[in-house]
């Protein structure tokens, strides 16, 4: 046995950061332990001493010896992380017991530089979400990072988890990771997800905010190795970060007691380069490279809808596209409320089929024209008819993009809804009408013999028009259906 | 004035004698020039005090005091220092002993830093630099834990 071991000595300590001196070998990332068991991970080198972030809380005394571990910061990765919730290190933390790993599973560092552009594909692939909305106008690719943004309570997490619901059947992996959010809020993620039956594809990593702040600044890391291992067997991934603006704080907090100088908004210098580095990671990734893709969306809550501020502008800008819900539009009744005007997806047309993309298109002319003619909508009476039919065409998109939370409309009904709208049959309706029928109507397509057969064959038309005309030829039944 | 820390290495071998050992002239002086209530010295540290060399003390004024004993402070830090983990608290000829062999074969100015761990049951460890070696009985053991234990099953029934 060799007798030679390593050791350092705390010269100084502030809350969660110690300084060591000794371990002349050591690396960025290596793990040590107090004699009391308490462990760090090494976040900086200088010429004199070692930084260490505390990931366990306990009593850290000056001359204190540490011992140099043998794994490095990594988690231990597999199939059995499937409908188990973890905390950054792989420990379990949903109850359930401890988790059915075996040796031959293998541990993966957190750190890891992300593909180059020699590993990665063009995104041909729609990721559909389930809600109308977001698969018809601002539509997601497999392999997009897609910003969320939003107010408090504007129903970002009830969008989040019936987006994971939805991937029900799809062979999609989803990876959740909760940064820094009450314990209470994980519970509840957990209990929804097993009561829809989405849990036994998801991988939940969390970190309660009562946790120490190295241990929270780690989460999104660890969701990321998760999802590079099961997108690395070729499965295509969801990644969900909720929240990135939290985790800035958090890595804000870290600097500023590390005595690194602060910046903007008092956030050190290299946050941008932190959540580049970890967004870099998602994409669509070659066969020899895996084959797999990883979506992610992270999400940062907004203050008072000010998208302005540095965390939000600096994600916007290293992400496809943003969706941007807002609380003003939730409290109108309009659910999934995204600001169909600000929200854009960089990636996602290109995945689009040509009837959905023409048909969306269409659909925007029309929402653009309305928003154009807004001034003079009070006036509506009066109005030339063209002008009234785009306002009230504008109105019956609105209402048949709403969606109640927890439902998933299949991707043909999607088209057929938004179609509809350019049908004789819905041209002289209102609002009312369709908020009284959606439902009838969607089922009507989904199990009446007669209509079955338009849902069925959306994906071989050539253009929208070809579809609107199918479903002129069925207003008379749906009017029949809808007295 | 790494010439007063020179003088007073010559007879002290543990950092934690070093370090009491400036605090002592530290408050003496401190007392001598600014006054206040001084803290009661042991035989020990009268006898030590009284070894030092009459000039040692003549350099210290009003005005530098403060300065030198940082100096010296920043000094004791950058000394170099073997970390000796032992099972029993030495006396003053163990360290005496350990610290002067130390000295002979390493460098002249080295200081033992000890600790007490009764789990090594015998021997020593020694850390330098941040390499700790272990030379206890409790190493030997771990290393022939197989063959110890073969062995006392023999004596089971």
């Amino acid at each position: 046995m060799d007798q030679t071991q390593e050791v350092g000595y705390v010269t100084s300590s502030r809350d969660f950061l110690v300084y060591l001196d000794g371990f002349p070998t050591i690396k960025i990332n290596d793990m040590v332990q107090s004699d009391e068991g308490i462990r760090g991970w090494v976040n900086s080198l200088e010429e004199d001493k070692i930084e260490v972030l505390m990931l366990d809380e306990g009593k850290i005394v000056p001359k204190q010896q540490f011992i140099r571990l043998s794994s490095r910061l990594g988690v231990s990765v597999g199939d059995f992380l499937l409908g188990r919730a973890i905390n950054p290190l792989g420990v379990p933390i949903d109850g359930k017991g401890l988790l059915s790993k075996t040796k031959t599973n293998p541990e993966l560092g957190l750190e890891q530089a992300a593909l180059g552009i020699e590993s990665r594909e063009f995104i041909t692939e729609q990721f559909l979400t389930g809600i109308t909305l977001i698969d018809s106008l601002i539509p997601l690719g497999k392999g997009q990072r897609e910003l969320i943004l939003g107010d408090a309570h504007s129903g970002k997490t009830g969008f989040l988890i019936d987006t994971i619901i939805n991937q029900k059947n799809t062979g999609i992996i989803c990876i959740y990771a909760s940064i820094g959010k009450p314990a209470v809020v994980v519970r509840n993620l957990i209990d929804t997800l097993k009561n829809n039956k989405a849990l036994i594809f998801t991988v939940i990593v969390a970190t309660s905010s009562s946790e120490p702040a190295p241990l929270i600044f780690l989460t999104p890391k660890t969701a990321f190795t998760i999802a590079e291992y099961f997108q690395k067997k070729g499965k295509d991934v969801l990644l969900i970060l909720d929240d990135l603006g939290t985790h800035a704080k958090i890595y804000r907090e870290i600097a500023l007691l590390g005595n690194k100088s602060p910046g903007r908004e008092s956030y050190p210098g290299d946050i941008f380069y932190q959540h580049a580095h970890l967004l870099e990671r998602a994409g669509n990734f070659l066969p020899q490279y895996g084959g797999g893709s990883i979506t992610a969306l992270p999400v940062i809550e907004l203050n008072l809808n000010d998208f302005t501020t540095l965390i939000p502008t600096n994600v916007m800008s290293m992400t496809d596209g943003h969706l941007l819900f807002k609380a003003s539009l939730r409290s109108q009744g309009q659910t999934p409320a995204i600001d169909i005007s600000l929200s854009v997806s960089r990636v996602g047309r290109q995945t689009q089929d040509p009837v959905s993309n023409l048909l969306s298109a269409k659909i925007r002319q029309v929402l653009s024209a309305a928003a154009d003619l807004e001034t003079i909508s009070r006036f509506s009476s009066e109005l030339p008819p063209e002008t009234q039919l785009t306002l009230r065409r504008r109105d019956l998109i609105m209402e048949l993009l709403k969606q109640d939370p927890l439902t998933q409309v299949p991707k043909p009904i999607q088209l057929i809804l938004l179609a509809l709208v350019f049908t004789t049959f819905l041209q002289t309706k209102n609002q009312a009408f369709v908020e009284k029928y959606k439902a009838t109507i969607i089922q009507a397509f989904l199990r009446d013999p007669r209509l079955m057969p338009i849902a069925k064959s959306t994906a071989k038309f050539q253009s929208d028009e070809e579809l609107i005309k199918i479903l002129e030829g069925a207003g008379p039944f749906l009017a029949k259906l809808c007295p | 004035m790494n010439n007063l820390l020179a003088i007073i290495l010559k007879d002290t071998f543990t950092l934690a004698q070093l370090n009491s050992r400036v605090r002592v002239l530290k408050s003496t002086l401190l007392n001598e020039f600014f006054g206040g209530s001084q803290t009661q010295l042991t035989a020990g540290e009268m006898s030590w005090l009284s070894s030092l060399p009459p000039d040692a003390k003549s350099k210290f004024n009003k005005d530098n005091v403060y300065k030198i004993f940082e100096e010296i402070e920043k000094a004791i830090k950058l000394l170099p220092t073997l970390t000796i983990y032992l099972t029993f608290e030495p006396d003053e000829p163990t360290i005496f002993k350990i610290g002067s062999f130390a000295r002979k074969l390493y460098q002249p100015n080295i200081l033992l830093d000890t600790k007490i761990d009764m789990g090594l049951i015998a021997g020593c460890s020694l850390v330098w630099k941040g390499r700790k070696k272990d030379y206890s009985l409790k190493s030997r053991l771990d290393e022939k834990k197989g063959e110890v234990l073969e062995n006392f099953k023999k004596f089971l029934r």
